[in-house]
């Protein structure tokens, strides 16, 4: 048997030490449960931030992705097309053969050939006539040519050539290696025109180019 | 019993009785700390399988868009074959008008007919 407060006493402490337990257990509980809803909200938001990242990453990756096939897709144009001017070059350089024989829209190789002596002579006389004081009849000009194509210019046609410049030009006997056309020079050296195929299709390339370009591909486009 | 005896026989009670609630508390906190661990090591496997989804779904993503890249530039691609190959035709159709057009040049013609 116990005293009368005494006993009362251990029962508040027996009560006050299970609400202490409950407390502690209730806290613990939503601290658990405010862990548990902060740490899966973030590991949601990571998630989220993330999937977002990596389809950016994706979208990005598809992009280059095209844009590489895209360039490759150019290519396939441009190889066609520099095949194309490629071969009309290499084409029109074979068909000067042809040309010499059959001549070429109603004009005679020699003919040709004469236009070009011409027009090499007059270059060079008319900045003969802009270097120095002397008068285009004092200069003489020589024309080179190839083996094949020396045999398709006369006497006759330079002279009517020295007749239509005003000066003399005559026929070197100097040969050069070339398909077609001709070199004409000033006696001194001091000038010189070269009107040689290989030289007009190098010093014409860029119009030629986009000619061709125009004739080959412009014209279903247009 | 005398008084003496009671007294003493109440605060053994009491002592007892303190004891007892410092287990108890001790005892609540104990399984407090263990429910916080518990849930700790929770969080930190659903942290792992976040994780390894996050890795799956990522591939999943890198995956369909680098295989809807190769499908459509396959399909460019292959448009760009036909055209290629269109062009080419045409080209072919049209040399020997572009071999006259580089002869009327390189053979003086053009300069001829202008004089």
């Amino acid at each position: 048997m116990m005293l009368v407060g005494a006993s009362e006493l251990v029962e508040r402490i027996k009560e006050e030490a299970k609400e202490e337990q409950e407390r502690i257990l209730r806290e613990a509980r939503a601290q658990v449960e405010e862990l548990v809803k902060n740490a899966k909200a973030d590991i949601e938001e990571r998630k989220k931030r993330f999937i977002e990242a990596e389809s950016r990453k994706a979208a990005e990756n598809k992009e280059r992705i095209i844009r590489a096939k895209r360039l490759d897709a150019k290519k396939f144009r441009w190889d066609v097309e520099e095949k194309a001017i490629k071969r009309a070059f290499e084409e029109a350089l074979k068909r000067v053969q042809r040309v010499k024989e059959e001549g070429f829209r109603g004009k005679s190789y020699p003919g040709i050939l004469a236009g070009l002596i011409k027009d090499a002579a007059l270059s060079i006389t008319a900045g003969s006539e802009r270097s120095s004081s002397s008068s285009s009849s004092e200069l003489e000009l020589e024309v080179v040519l190839s083996a094949e194509d020396a045999q398709f210019v006369t006497e006759e046609m330079l002279k009517e050539i020295s007749g239509e410049v005003g000066c003399e030009v005559r026929l070197s006997k100097e040969r050069i290696k070339t398909v077609g056309g001709v070199i004409v020079r000033r006696s001194d050296g001091r000038i010189e025109v070269n009107n040689t195929f290989e030289e007009r299709m190098k010093r014409l390339y860029p119009g030629l180019r986009e000619d061709i370009v125009k004739v080959l591909f412009r014209a279903r486009e247009e | 019993m005398n008084l003496r005896v009671m007294a003493v026989e109440a605060l053994k009670e009491i002592k007892k009785a303190e004891e007892e609630a410092r287990k108890l508390v001790e005892e609540a906190k104990e399984e407090a700390a263990g429910m916080v661990r518990e849930a700790e090591d929770e969080l930190k496997k659903l942290e792992a399988e976040a994780s390894e989804d996050m890795e799956r779904r990522a591939k999943e993503i890198a995956d369909k868009y680098a295989k809807e890249g190769e499908d459509e530039g396959e399909a460019i691609l292959r448009e760009a074959k036909e055209e290629a190959e269109k062009l080419r035709a045409i080209a072919e159709s049209r040399l020997e008008n572009a071999v006259e057009a580089v002869l009327v040049r390189i053979l003086g013609l053009n300069m001829q007919a202008g004089r």
